[in-house]
Parts: C-alpha cells; structure tokens; sequence
C-alpha cells in the first residue's frame, strides 16, 4: 500500500500530462476516502493516538529505509555484477589469469659445454 | 576378452579424439610447394656400366652409405635406388652380368637385382652356414661367365671358405656350392681372386708378405681338388705389384731386386727375370697396372709400370720375353685403367694438375697414344682431388672407340666427363653425410636495409639530418614498391605467385616479411661446406677444405644478418680426432660463402682444444665470441680483443665438459680472465658409459612461466637453463644386467637435480630437452620394444623467485613428473618444433626408420596425463594416458615421401609465430614446415577473399540504401 504511494508521488512529475492513472487519486488522503471493505473497522485502527503516533513513524521509517535502498541500489547492482562476473570467472583472481603477465626470469649465470672436442 | 572389448572401445574412443583434435593433414595441392626432398647415394664406393651392347646408358653404383643406384648417364638422375638395411651396409663387390646387378655385402649377403627394374630377384646368405656366423667376411668376389652356358657362377672367397653361387635370371634359388679352406684368411689384402672362362678355373692368389705366393686353382664346377702351387719369394710386398697373364704366366715386380719375374702357374717355376735396368727403367716402380678383369681368358700380355716422375713404360710379354714397347712422360698420374672390347684394349691414364682432369689413351696393342681420344675437363673451384676413375669404353662406328668416364673426387662429388672434354653431370655427395645444418635469415632488401642502417646509426648524427634521411628512405621505399608494381603489370604477374610458395612473395635471396625463405648452410662430414637455398634445395654457394676431412666440425653463428650493415658471420672449428694438429679456424659469410681462414691465429696452441661455445652476448659489434677451452685449461677467445676479455670477466660464464670415454663430467667457471677453473666434478659409475647426452637450447624462449591447472591454479615451471641431462648405458648388455641411467645435473654447480635407472632397457637413445622437459626414446630389452621417456619438472604452485634464476640459490628440489609410453616404430632421430616467441605449443617430430619424418604434439608425451581422464582433466588439455602413442599416416610431415636413412632433425622458428621450419638430414634431405597449433595468424590459402568483399560491399550498399529510404519516409511523415 505505501509502496504505491511512493510511486505514485514520483508519478506527479511525470512529463506525460496526459496519461491517467486510473488507480491511485491525486492525494493520499483520498486513499482514506475510499468506502471501507465490508467487515473493516475503521474505528479500531485509528481509536488511539499512540496508534496514529506510531503508525506516522513507521511510515517515516519506511521512507528513510526506502531512501537508503535507493541510494545503495548502484552499490549493491556493483556488488551483484562483481558477484556475478567473479561466478562466471571473468574476473582476474586466480593466479593462472596472471601467468601471461609474468615475465621470463633472468639467467645469472651462462653456461656451455658438451662432449669432449676431438 | 571383456578386457579386450573394453581397451578396445578406449583405444577407439580416445585415437578419435585425439584424430579430431588434429586432423589437418596436407591438402593433395599443397605437396611440393614448401617442401622437397633430396635423393642421394652417398660416397661412391664400386660403379659399374651396364654391360649389355645394346643401349649402354646406365651405370650402377654402390655406396658407403648402402645405397645401390641405377643412374642415368646421360642425365645423372636417379633411376633407382635401393638402401641395404642399416647391420650389413659395407658392401664388397658390384658387378653386371647380363640383365643382372650382383651385389655382395661384406657379411656374406649376396643379391641379385633385375638392372632394369631395380627389383631384387633372389638374395643368399652365406655366413648362415658358416661356423661363425658374426666373423663371416666376404673378403673378394668375381663372376665367371661361360660364353658356352647359360651358366654364370658367382665366386665369393670369404675368410673361411670359397663359394660358387650359380646366376640364372630365370631361376629363383640359386644353388650354392661351398669348400673350406685349409686355414683362416687374415684381411683382404692379401688374397684375389680370378676366374678363368676358358677353362672353367678359379685361381685364387694368397701372398703371405716376403715368405711366398701361394697360388691354388680350383674347378669351377665342383671346387673339389684344388691345385696348389707355391711360389717362394721374399720380396713381394703387395698384390699390387702382380698380374695374371694370358698363357697362365704369373707377372711381379720386385724393386728390391729390381727386376721383373715370369712365373709359370703350372708348375711354379720362374720362367724369366729380367732386369728393370735392361728396359731402361733406372727409378723403383710406383705402380703397376694391367688388365685387371676378373676373368683371366681376357687378359693380354700387357703391363704398364709407372716410375720415375711421371714415366709410364709399355711393357709387353711374349712367352719369357719382355719387351718394352714405348715410354711416355704423363705426370700426375693417380689411375691408370685397361679396358678391353671385343679386340680392342685401351689404357687410361687419369691424372690431375690444379684443376684440370686428363685422361690420356694409349692403344695396348699398338703402344700408340691416342691424342683424339684424351679428355681434358676443368673441374669448378672448390673441387677435391681425384680419387678414383671409373672408365667406360664402347665400340664406334667411325672411330674404334670412344669412352666416357666417371670421376670421383675426394670432396665426394661425382663427375661424368664425355668426349669431347666436357663435363656432363655431377652430383654432389656430400650432402649425405651432413654433420651440422643451420638455418638461417636472408639479408633484407636494399630498401629495408636502408632504415635498419639508420638505427644503427642513431645517436650519432643530428635531428634534422635523421630526420632527412627517414624521408628519403621511405621515399625510395615507396618508388621502389611503385617500380615492383609497375613490372608485374608489365609482366602481368600481379596476381600470380611470386614463388612456389603461396607464402613467400619476395623473390630471390631476399627475407620475406615471414621470414620463411632462409639459407641452410650444411657442414659435411667430407670438408665441404654448403649454403643452400630452402625454397627450392638448390646450392647456392660451396667451400671445399681438404683438412677439413675426418675432424670433427663444430659450427657456431656469431652473427645473424640482423645486423646491417656488419655481414653475417659464422665460425667453422675443425678439431683434430687424434688432438695433435692445431685447430682450423674459419670465419664463413654464411650467405655468400665468402670464407676467411682464421686458423693461422691458433697454429701454436700447446693443448687440444676441448670445449667451444659461443658468448651468451654479443659485442658491441653484434659479434657473439667464440671461446675455446683446452685441455690445459687455458681461455683462448675469436676475435681475442681486451674489450671482449672485458665482457667476459663480467659475465657470469661457466662451462661443462662431458668425457665419454672414462664417464668424467667437469664444470669450470670462466670468470677469471684467462684460464678456468674446475669448480666441480663427477664421476659415472664404471658399469655404464656415456651414450647420450643433451643441453638445453641456448638463448632458448620460453613463453609461459607455468602451466593454469583446473582449479585456476598455477604449477610453475622448473626453468634452469643450466641443466644437462646424461644417459649412460650398462657395459654388460645382457638383457636381464642391462640398464639404462639418467642423471639430470645443473651444469654449473653440479647438483644432481634427477636420476632415474631403466631396468632392463637399453640404446640406442634420442633425446630432445627443453624448457622443463625431457623426452628421449630407448630399447625395452625384455619387452622387446620402443619405449619413451617423458619427465617434467616443477618448481610448485608458488614461484620460488618471479626476477631471477640462479643455480645457486638454494631452492626446494623441483617437482618431477614422469611417463612412458610405448612407440611402436623404429626410431632414427628425434627433434622438437621451435617457433619465434614459443608460444605456439610444441611437436614432437620423430624421423622413423622406415623412413617417414612424423610430427605429434607433446601433449601425448605430457607426463601428467591422467589414466582416468574426467572433466577437469580436459579442461587443463590432458588426454586419458593410454600406453601406445599413436602413429597416425594424417601427421606424416612426410606425406607418402619415403625419406631414407634420416640421421638428425633441425629446426629454425619463422617470423610467423605459427609455424617452424624442418630440415631432416641423412641419407635424403627433406626440409618442410609445421604448424604445430595449426596456421593461426595467416589466412588460409583456401580463404574466399571474394565472397567476403561482395558481402561486405552488399552491406554497404544496403545501408546506403535503407538510409535514404528512412529519409523519405520521414519527410513524408512529416507532410501529413
């Protein structure tokens, strides 16, 4: 439910005027506006002010959880291709993915001979 | 039989794979366009003219090397030839008899081929029945042909007996008549045998050396009774100095007495001695020549005696008088040859001055010199002497007669000289017994070289002027890439093949951007050396050294032709067998052949010369050093300059010396300036003696530091390149005591890094070593069979030290890994694949007996292969180990090409990464070139260039296209 709502503050600026969402209303409010489902005790859910209290902070927390999702989406989509790509074994962490790059060693000393000449 | 099916299926299962892994053989098309083959016969040993009347054109010969040829005479082609199998090469006596070649080996193997076909009709082997079958030695032979009979015997006297083998052409088993004889023949220089057509006799002269001459005659039919006759004379020396005449009348010559003897063979009784003085002849005889068929019926009364300087006496015989018919001055003279046919008998007298060759005719009959019939050839620079003349006479219309000769020098070549003084052909045998090949790069083209000078003259001239110089040289580059293209327009070769080779578009002696056309230069074992041009085998240059002959030759590059402008320069070291003589010292361009003799510089050293290398840097002329060390320990440097003594107390140099005849092995260090120092020493055990030994390739190129195992793991290689390995087999050979010995040490401290004992194995042994490897075949002596050795050394997953290697660091002992395998072939040299930076993987290539050059990858011989082969396995490239290596006809370098007798394999890399070059030497020279991980980095010939242009064309042609259909499209759009 809150989900949406997120979304559909975003969709305000929206550059497409004309499209219509037929689900959401322009305010949130009006989500309380709609008639209750039969069986739905309004009156229990919003009896008490700690309830509203709490329920206010709860909806902040979400958005600050949301926010903090949003923010660490490109670290974590960069964990996730890391991840992956580490799965598939494109990614140089063995030592064999080094082995071109090792140079030749260098001789410290020469050495000739064979069979006895003559 | 479960087994069976199931190794069956395996053995299917992984021959397929590995058949599919590599089954690139040579396309039909592409034969004889990289590769060829030389055939060659080796040093003359026996020729023969066809004797047959009617078309006289063929001659045969025998050779040092087993090779029986029909050669064409009038070409000096090959008509056919076969090869004696490798035990029972020396071969006695050649002769034609009618359709017939007879061939006699020295082990008692007689053969008769059809001189048409080349087939071989029948062959016998005497010593089968003889008591001793190993000291069985044919020591003469003739053939006795009875005008009357259709019957003509071979006479074979070996050192045990004389045998009769009857000749039909008709028949296929010859029958053998065999006697002993009464004791043991010593040598062959003692003993001759003659036959006598008329008669029906074998006469069979043995000279027991200032005792007497024992003559005993024998029928031809039955060798039974045999007639001895002993003629006691104290002063013949040779058989040389003896002739049979007509009559039965036995002819020598004593310079101790200084006379000529008559004997009658009937009865041994001397009949006349005449006096040398009496004819006039006052110096001692050189030489003695007379008609020397085999059969007696023919020879006249005729001898010709050589004395003084260059006297050649006429001297005929007329029952126990001697006459001398005439004298004449012929200096020089090395052969004087009787030839006989019909009633005609000439005398040929072949003599050299420098490099004119005479062969002057006298007419036996009349003692007339002949001046129409005399040749006189010039033979090309760089020819040896004269060694033997081979005289062909015929019968002539016009004239009596006329003749041809075939002349072999010492230098090995084959001439055949014709009337009038011309030489026909020559072929040159040298090539047979190459000793060392090397290949190297052709010099760049004018233009190329023309930059290159500019790096090398960099540093020292300004700015400006280099940059100058930079425009001009490109300049002239480009008019003459202008001037190429204009003259294959005008010669419409634009588009046709430069060469024979699709690869090498650069014509002449010139290197080509792969580097694919190189100079073999070939050191043979005869002294001359040869510079060959790898396109097409053709000789392009030749130096002959007569001094040369018998050393043992080492060849070293001290200078490539990458440095222009110095030239290329190679050293030749002639050492002496016997270490008494100074060593020769040449310096050879190797591309053109120009030689310095150098050797004047080394006229005085004290000791033999031991060891030679050549200095792991060059100078500051590009000039590698060669450095000497003798048996005194003493440094002795070409060129010998301060700068160089310099370098050489800088560098780290050490030097080993393997003695195979008492097992030593030295190690000196250099680092002193002028004499070395043994630093270490070991002994073998004297139960085994060196059989083989091999050093890493100097200044070898390793790509890869190690080898990527499944799990992404590194195992390093053990990369010394001080090691040396040593195979030594057990001095007892018999098959239950017998072994085989590795010892793997590094050469400069002299640390056993590996042995290994064979159990029951034994040589002969190839080798190849390199990079962590070691492979080399040996004999399985209970097995019975060919078997391969394949070690691989490892430092480990960790790399002991990523910068530097010494052999002095003290590292954990290497890894070792090690298989065999079985070979089932018989295997005459072993090589391995060599390619410019090495990183295309490696072959394998084996020249087998049966005279095929074939090449597998080294995979097969990865001693790591696995014996249940899974996943992983195959990720890392590991084949299941099966204990056969396939020999497969798809990887014959060879093709269908029988190249005999192969004795070494060399190999040179290319520019191109992909692919090494292949020279097999022997007998047969055969030069081609491998892919050994197929041709990566050019197109194939078979590449469609054109349906690549027309669809990249079409392309382009479409998305022109679409592009302006999407532009009317919109504007369209946009009207609406």
């Amino acid at each position: 439910m809150h989900n949406s709502s997120v979304q559909n503050r975003g969709s305000k600026s929206r550059k497409d005027k004309w499209a219509i969402d037929l689900k959401l209303k322009k305010d949130q409010v009006s989500v309380h506006e709609l008639p209750s489902p039969p069986g739905y005790l309004t009156i229990v859910s919003s009896s008490t002010a700690i309830k509203s209290k709490s329920e206010d902070e709860g909806h902040s927390n979400v958005v600050n959880k949301r926010s903090w999702d949003t923010a660490l989406a490109p670290i974590k989509a960069l964990a996730l291709a890391v991840y992956k790509c580490n799965s598939m074994g494109l990614l140089p962490t063995h030592a064999s993915d080094w082995l071109a790059f090792i140079s030749p060693l260098q001789r410290m000393e020469y050495v000739g001979g064979g069979i006895t000449a003559g | 039989m479960q087994y069976n099916i199931v190794f069956t299926v395996k053995f299917v299962a992984v021959f397929g794979a590995f058949l599919c892994s590599f089954g690139d053989a040579l396309y039909e098309d592409q034969i004889g366009k990289f590769d060829w083959k030389k055939e060659l016969l080796g040093r003359v040993d026996h020729a023969v003219f066809d004797s047959s009347v009617s078309l006289n054109k063929h001659g045969f010969v025998t050779t040092e090397k087993g090779a029986i040829a029909c050669i064409n005479m009038r070409t000096g082609e090959v008509k056919w030839r076969r090869i004696l199998p490798e035990s029972d090469r020396k071969i006695t006596y050649l002769a034609h008899v009618r359709d017939g070649l007879v061939v006699v080996s020295s082990k008692g193997m007689a053969r008769l081929w059809d001189s048409a076909s080349g087939i071989l009709k029948w062959e016998v082997d005497l010593s089968v029945a003889a008591e001793n079958r190993e000291s069985f030695i044919v020591i003469h032979a003739a053939t006795l042909e009875r005008s009357y009979s259709e019957k003509t015997l071979l006479v074979i006297l070996s050192k045990t007996g004389l045998h009769t083998i009857a000749i039909s052409l008709t028949k296929r088993k010859p029958e053998i008549q065999s006697v002993l004889l009464n004791q043991e023949l010593t040598d062959g220089d003692h003993d001759k045998i003659f036959v006598d057509s008329q008669n029906g006799k074998i006469i069979h002269l043995q000279l027991q050396s200032g005792v007497r001459l024992e003559v005993t005659v024998y029928d031809a039919d039955n060798l039974s009774s045999p007639k001895q006759v002993t003629i006691s004379t104290s002063w013949l020396e040779s058989l040389a100095m003896t002739a049979l005449l007509e009559d039965d009348t036995l002819l020598y010559v004593s310079n101790d007495v200084g006379a000529i003897h008559l004997v009658d063979l009937e009865n041994g009784n001397t009949q006349a001695t005449v006096p040398l003085l009496r004819l006039g002849i006052k110096d001692p005889v050189t030489m003695m020549s007379s008609n020397e068929e085999e059969d007696v019926a023919v020879h006249g009364s005729d001898v010709i005696l050589s004395h003084g300087e260059g006297q050649m006496s006429l001297i005929k015989i007329t029952g126990s008088t001697v006459k001398l018919m005439q004298t004449k001055i012929i200096p020089e003279v090395s052969d004087v040859v009787f030839k006989q046919k019909g009633t005609e008998v000439y005398a040929y007298f072949a003599s050299q001055i420098n490099n004119v060759v005479s062969i002057a005719t006298v007419n036996v009959k009349t003692g007339k010199y002949n001046d129409d019939l005399t040749i006189n050839v010039t033979l090309p620079p760089h020819t040896g002497t004269l060694e033997k003349v081979y005289v062909n006479m015929f019968l002539k219309r016009n004239t009596p007669v006329g003749f041809r000769a075939l002349l072999q020098t010492t230098d090995e070549t084959v001439f055949l000289v014709t009337q009038p003084n011309r030489i026909a052909w020559q072929r040159q045998e040298a090539i047979a017994s190459v000793v060392h090949a090397t290949m190297l790069d052709l010099p760049l083209s004018d233009v190329d070289a023309g930059i290159e000078a500019e790096f090398e003259e960099s540093g020292k001239t300004k700015l400006m002027e280099m940059f100058f110089k930079r425009v001009s040289a490109q300049g002239s580059q480009l008019i003459s890439w202008f001037n190429n293209i204009l003259r294959d327009l005008k010669e419409d070769t634009l588009f046709t093949h430069k060469t024979r080779d699709p690869l090498i578009q650069v014509e002449g002696l010139t290197r080509d951007p792969f580097s694919l056309h190189k100079m073999i230069v070939l050191v043979t074992k005869s002294g001359v050396l040869f510079g060959m041009d790898s396109l097409t085998g053709e000789i392009v240059w030749r130096y002959f050294l007569s001094q040369l002959k018998g050393r043992q030759l080492h060849f070293f590059v001290q200078r490539t032709t990458a440095h222009y402008p110095h030239p290329p320069q190679a050293l030749l070291l002639g050492l002496d067998s016997s270490q008494s003589q100074p060593p020769i010292v040449l310096a050879v361009n190797p591309i053109t052949g120009v030689v310095i003799d150098l050797s004047a510089d080394f006229i005085n050293l004290e000791s033999p010369v031991i060891q030679a290398m050549p200095f792991p840097v060059p100078d500051n002329h590009h000039l590698r050093p060669l450095i000497m060390l003798d048996a005194d320990l003493n440094i002795h440097l070409v060129p010998d300059t301060s700068d160089i003594r310099a370098i050489l107390s800088e560098l780290n140099l050490y030097m080993y010396d393997v003695n195979v005849s008492n097992g030593l092995i030295r190690g000196f260090s250099l680092s002193e300036k002028n004499s070395a120092q043994l630093i270490w020493s070991m002994h073998l055990p004297n139960t085994h003696k060196i059989i083989k030994f091999s050093g890493k390739p100097a200044l070898e190129k390793v790509d890869s530091m190690g080898r990527p195992l499944a799990d992404r793991s590194v195992i390093y290689k053990y990369l010394n390149p001080n090691v040396i390995a040593i195979l030594s087999e057990s001095v007892d050979d018999a098959v239950d005591r017998s072994s085989l010995l590795l010892y793997v040490i590094d050469a400069v401290t002299g640390a056993v890094i590996h042995s290994t004992i064979h159990k029951k194995a034994s040589g002969p042994v190839h080798m190849v070593h390199s990079e962590n490897w070691l492979i080399y075949s040996y004999w399985n002596a209970k097995a019975r069979r060919n078997e391969i050795a394949s070690f691989e050394f490892y430092e480990g997953k960790k790399q002991f030290n990523a910068t530097v290697f010494s052999s002095f660091q003290t590292r954990p002992d290497p890894i070792v890994m090690q298989q065999a395998y079985i070979f089932s072939a018989g295997i005459s040299c072993i090589g391995v694949s060599q390619t410019d930076k090495g990183i295309t993987s490696r072959q394998i290539l084996f020249g087998l007996k049966k005279g095929v050059l074939f090449g597998l990858p080294r995979r097969f011989f990865d001693p790591r292969r696995p014996l249940h082969a899974t996943e992983r396995h195959r990720e890392e490239g590991l084949v299941q180990y099966m204990p056969e290596i396939p020999i497969p006809p798809e990887l014959y370098l060879s093709y269908n090409l029988t190249v005999e007798g192969m004795e070494r394999i060399y190999t040179a890399p290319a520019a191109l990464e992909s692919t090494s070059l292949v020279l097999a030497t022997g007998l047969d020279l055969f030069f081609t070139r491998t892919q050994p991980s197929k041709m990566f980095d050019v197109l194939k010939e078979d590449f469609d260039h054109l349906l690549i242009a027309v669809v990249l064309l079409g392309m382009f042609a479409a998305a022109l296209i679409t592009r302006r259909m999407a532009q009317v499209k919109q504007l369209n759009k946009a009207w609406r």
